[in-house]
């Protein structure tokens, strides 16, 4: 009996033994055996390490990556230029995608408890606000000393989040650091159903903007006409999250910060001149209510006009049953759209066994090649600002006025961008707050001028 | 369990040389435990944070302390020896062996599980199809011990487990996994872990069997006493190390600053409790005044105009002290909301009607779905362009005359006056259900003849229910009030969902506790505070409950009907 048990249990710890023995994208990148010596960096062209096919498997040096896909047609996207780049990559290392999610547990949330337990991956996207934050508590890795040893040139990616990403906050401006690569771009458009609009007897803003003429005055006209149409119908719609309130305030000429970005600047007549045209278009009923999510409005063909970035085109494209389109957002006094630019960026962690490999890494996801098939799914605009990149991003439609996205980054956006003297997020907290309830008229815009700054001090002192 | 009884068989170790063997592992286990308190000693402060070399301090006196009162009973033979030793060999035996697991990437590997199986799942459903076919002879056999068909079947089922054994071996590919075992199992750590493991493991069962026990005089009572803690242990061990451990950690933590990205450490002693609950009234000489008027480090509250003066209340976590008021209000809403329906509900399902048993299963529904899907289905009908809930209004406003049709639909969720509010019917709908089944479980227990005794007496529907069913539901509506009284307390989950995306938003109307002691953690990188904040939540919910004992007691003692 005793004989039979033992054989019993034997059996039973070989089969569980064999069911973990898939030894494919192994997770043990983090727990290689010590003296697993790092290879030197390979001097391969920039993201394309020699494919050598048939070579032996890589020598146990594993790097995991993540990032945060939209869907999971873009995850699987991931997927695929993560098996890419393992392929092309031969023997040097082999990589293990984790797609990162927003569900249930929000991506950054998730990544800085990992980092905590020391079990986040090599290498990991961060949106750009976060840059300050994960690098004042060195958590990311600086790769000036591995690009600059290669010669490694950046020239070619959007200057707005170089800014950020080769800040050296010691010297309070950028300079030699290199925080990471941006993995994308994205800015805001509006996001138009032409059925309404034409129906309204409204004007086509693309045609305004063709001729120049597409201002705060027209923008204003075409939602009035929409919204005109009663019932359901609205001319307008933005969810309220910062970006939304703040191209009106970068419109007009002001905007959060002052230029250095060490003092806030909400309380100048010129930003106080974008809050006011929020609050008139609301107050007038030309929108859907403040904080409402305006997506779903849209998408049930009751909204003309729909602030949102690029990553909304996927679901428009698979969701929308009417004619729709984009267009550049509306310039305003100070003769600028006030768009923002989006990105986020590859970034390596600091606690990696491999910092050669992960650089390998950051720069082979953040190729054209790499970049273009990204956009082919509609939800991200390249961080190269090369020819070759928008013209195959404008060859991703619908939208057909993908123009739209294009003007937007080519009209001085301001980039999104963490708070080096300071805290973002507390700032975005106390902001909000402050911006909902003089929309949603809790608070008179006279209060929120004379008080705002004050109120957010404790953002630059944290 | 209790002793096993090994019958004839010869014992393999002597008794008095298996206890001279423990007691040498005891005195091995001193010496360990003195070596790995100095060694965490004299760590720098950069090779372990000053907290694990507390812990790691404290858990080697009392591994030292252990082992030394068990090596000296066992070789003096006192009586209590056994049950030390078998208590620290035991729980030794778990840490070492849950270390040892750790070590290999057991805990870690159940992905790498599921891949395997997947690919060697057709051999796994012929191992599953042969052990059915061995159960199933097992029981022919049992009926006809004798029969040769039966037992010819059985082995022909244990035939075809080994061969499907050795298919799915293949199939999957034990390879990796035994290189990756080797690899790890020779490292100096895992060694010296499978050693500890090995040695307390063998001493405990050793010191477990009867022999031993009369060896030391083991008393009928105390082989009862470690039966039951036998018993006991999973779920002992369990709750220590999964419930009460991690409460008395983040206890430990609620007094240091202490990153969630484990980049800093400090200890700061009741700081952040005095930073969560710090408040300062001022005067004002103009209404609505600023921060200006406040301590430096505070913002404003909320203002007051007490008899002509003007004065302001700052906090120095105002988002805190919001969210206490938020879920003070939810409190008084949504307790009643889900528990008055669910008392009179219970009342209707009760009865005899026909369909009751389809009802009480709808009513249930809302209990078992998920909470995500439940919060996002709401979110849908709250919407106020193309929500149901402002369609519905605004087409009742069309059809009934005596209804004034608003011009617009209400913005629930984004208004400050009914975002909270939203939540309450949520949070309602979500729980009235179970509330209804509990109360329904209460109606059995009401004696039948107190219903026949008011019907002979001729008391009406309404005079049955308030002065039989309610009281004698007293105790259900006990329970009922505390669980659903602490899940309130806890709201966190349809929050977070429905006020997308700004979780408490608008302008934290629906901040509660808990998510704002989940924003200092994560987004604020301060453990140690969001662990004061929660220790602050759990003794606020304490006291609450124990208040509400305490009035059930009362009303218990002072004749009320239990």
């Amino acid at each position: 009996m005793h004989t039979r048990r033992w054989a019993g249990a034997v059996i039973a710890l070989t089969l569980i033994a064999a069911a973990c023995g898939d030894d494919e994208g192994s997770s043990d990148a983090t727990t290689a055996p010590e003296g697993t010596t790092a290879p030197e960096a390979t001097t391969a062209p920039e993201g394309t390490t020699a494919a050598t096919e048939g070579e032996a498997e890589s020598d146990g040096i594993t790097i995991r990556w993540r990032t945060r896909p939209d869907n999971d047609a873009e995850a699987a996207v991931y997927a695929s230029i993560g098996d890419g780049i393992d392929e092309a990559n031969g023997d040097a290392f082999s990589l293990s995608y984790e797609p990162g999610s927003n569900e249930g547990s929000p991506y950054q949330d998730q990544l800085v408890t990992e980092i905590g337990n020391g079990t986040a991956p090599d290498v990991f996207w961060i949106p750009g606000t976060d840059i300050a934050r994960f690098q004042s508590e060195g958590l990311i890795l600086d790769l000036a000393p591995l690009a600059s040893a290669e010669g490694f040139d950046s020239s070619e990616f959007y200057p707005e989040p170089m800014y950020h990403l080769t800040y050296d906050p010691e010297a309070g401006a950028p300079g030699d650091k290199l925080w990471g690569l941006p993995r994308d771009v994205s800015t805001f458009a509006l996001y138009l159903n032409n059925d309404l609009i034409a129906e309204a007897g409204a004007d086509d803003p693309r045609a305004l903007a063709e001729a120049g003429e597409w201002d705060w005055e027209a923008f204003a006209d075409v939602i009035t006409k929409v919204t005109a149409l009663g019932g359901e119908n609205k001319g307008f719609a933005m969810n309220s999250w910062w970006a939304n309130y703040g191209v009106f305030m970068n419109a007009a000429g002001g905007g959060f910060f002052n230029e250095d970005r060490t003092a806030c600047a909400l309380d100048t007549p010129e930003s106080i001149a974008g809050l006011e045209q929020i609050k008139a278009i609301y107050d007038g009923g030309l929108a859907v209510p403040f904080g409402e999510d305006g997506e779903p409005a849209w998408k049930a063909g009751t909204v003309g006009a729909f602030i949102n970035g690029r990553w909304a085109t996927p679901g428009a494209r698979a969701d929308v049953g009417f004619n729709w389109d984009v267009v550049e957002l509306p310039k305003g006094p100070s003769g600028s759209q006030g768009n923002w630019l989006f990105w986020g960026a590859y970034v390596v962690n600091a606690n990696t066994e491999h910092p050669e490999e992960a650089w390998e890494l950051v720069k082979a996801l953040t190729t054209a090649d790499t970049q273009a098939q990204i956009s082919e799914l509609g939800a991200n605009i390249p961080s190269r600002k090369s020819d070759a990149a928008i013209d195959a991003f404008l060859g991703f439609t619908p939208p057909e006025n993908n123009q739209a996205f294009i003007n937007g980054l080519a009209d001085s956006p301001t980039a999104e961008g963490p708070l080096w003297a300071g805290s973002w997020p507390k700032y975005d907290e106390l902001m909000n707050g402050a911006v909902t309830a003089v929309i949603n008229g809790e608070r008179t815009i006279e209060d929120f001028q004379a008080k705002i700054c004050s109120e957010t001090a404790e953002a630059f002192n944290s | 369990m209790g002793l096993r009884d090994r019958g004839p068989r010869t014992p393999r170790v002597a008794v008095d040389t298996g206890v001279q063997l423990v007691a040498a592992w005891h005195l091995v286990g001193v010496a360990a435990g003195i070596v790995s308190m100095l060694l965490a000693s004299r760590s720098g402060d950069d090779a372990l944070p000053a907290v694990i070399k507390l812990f790691v301090q404290v858990f080697s006196i009392a591994v030292t302390v252990a082992h030394l009162a068990a090596a000296y009973g066992t070789f003096r033979r006192m009586r209590r020896a056994r049950t030390v030793s078998l208590v620290t060999n035991y729980l030794l035996f778990v840490v070492s062996g849950s270390a040892l697991l750790h070590q290999l990437g057991a805990f870690t590997g159940i992905g790498k599980f599921g891949t395997g199986l997947n690919k060697a799942f057709l051999p796994f459903m012929v191992i599953v199809v042969g052990l059915l076919w061995v159960l199933v002879a097992g029981q022919l056999l049992a009926k006809k011990p004798l029969a040769a068909g039966p037992n010819g079947l059985r082995r022909a089922g244990w035939g075809l487990v080994a061969l499907a054994s050795v298919w799915f071996v293949i199939a999957a590919d034990p390879s990796g996994m035994l290189s990756m075992i080797g690899d790890r199992i020779t490292q100096p750590l895992t060694l010296g872990t499978l050693a500890v493991a090995l040695c307390s493991g063998a001493a405990t069962r050793f010191m477990w069997q009867r022999r031993v026990a009369v060896h030391f005089g083991t008393s009928a009572s105390e082989e009862q006493t470690l039966s039951g803690l036998a018993f006991l242990s999973p779920n002992l061990i369990g709750f220590s190390f999964f419930f009460a451990g991690p409460l008395l950690f983040s206890l430990v933590v609620s007094f240091f600053e202490w990153k969630t990205t484990g980049t800093g450490r400090s200890f700061v002693g009741i700081d952040n409790y005095v930073r969560a609950l710090s408040l300062d009234l001022s005067s004002s000489d103009v209404a609505n005044a600023g921060n200006e008027v406040l301590k430096p480090g505070y913002q404003v509250l909320m203002h007051l105009d007490w008899f002509g003066q003007n004065w302001v209340l700052g906090a120095r976590d105002v988002e805190f002290w919001i969210s206490l008021r938020n879920i003070t209000i939810f409190l008084v809403l949504a307790v009643p909301a889900s528990v008055l329906p669910a008392l009179v509900l219970s009342s209707i399902l009760a009865s005899r009607l026909p369909g009751m048993k389809v009802f009480r299963a709808i009513y249930f529904i809302p209990s078992v779905a998920g909470v995500i899907g439940v919060a996002i289905i709401w979110g849908q009908l709250f919407q106020s362009t193309v929500g149901w809930i402002n369609y519905l209004i605004l087409r009742a406003g069309e059809i009934l005359p005596f209804v004034d049709p608003p011009a617009e639909g209400h913005p629930w969720l984004s208004s400050n006056s009914t975002a909270l509010l939203s939540m309450v019917v949520v949070f309602a709908w979500m729980n009235f259900g179970f509330n209804t089944v509990l109360y329904l479980a209460g109606h059995q227990s009401i004696p039948k003849e107190l219903y026949e005794a008011a019907d002979i007496d001729g008391a009406n529907v309404w005079q049955v229910f308030r002065r039989i069913t309610v009281p004698q539901l007293r105790n259900t509506t006990f329970y009922v009030l505390i669980t659903t009284s602490i899940l309130a307390l806890q709201l966190f989950d349809i929050v977070w969902i429905l006020s997308t995306p700004e979780p408490g938003g608008p302008n934290n109307a629906t901040t509660t506790p808990v998510l704002a002691l989940y924003e200092e953690a994560f987004q604020g990188n301060d453990q140690g505070y969001a662990s004061a904040l929660a220790w602050v939540l759990f003794l606020i919910i304490f006291g609450f409950t124990f208040a509400q004992f305490r009035q059930q007691k009362d009303g218990a003692t002072s004749g009320g009907v239990s």
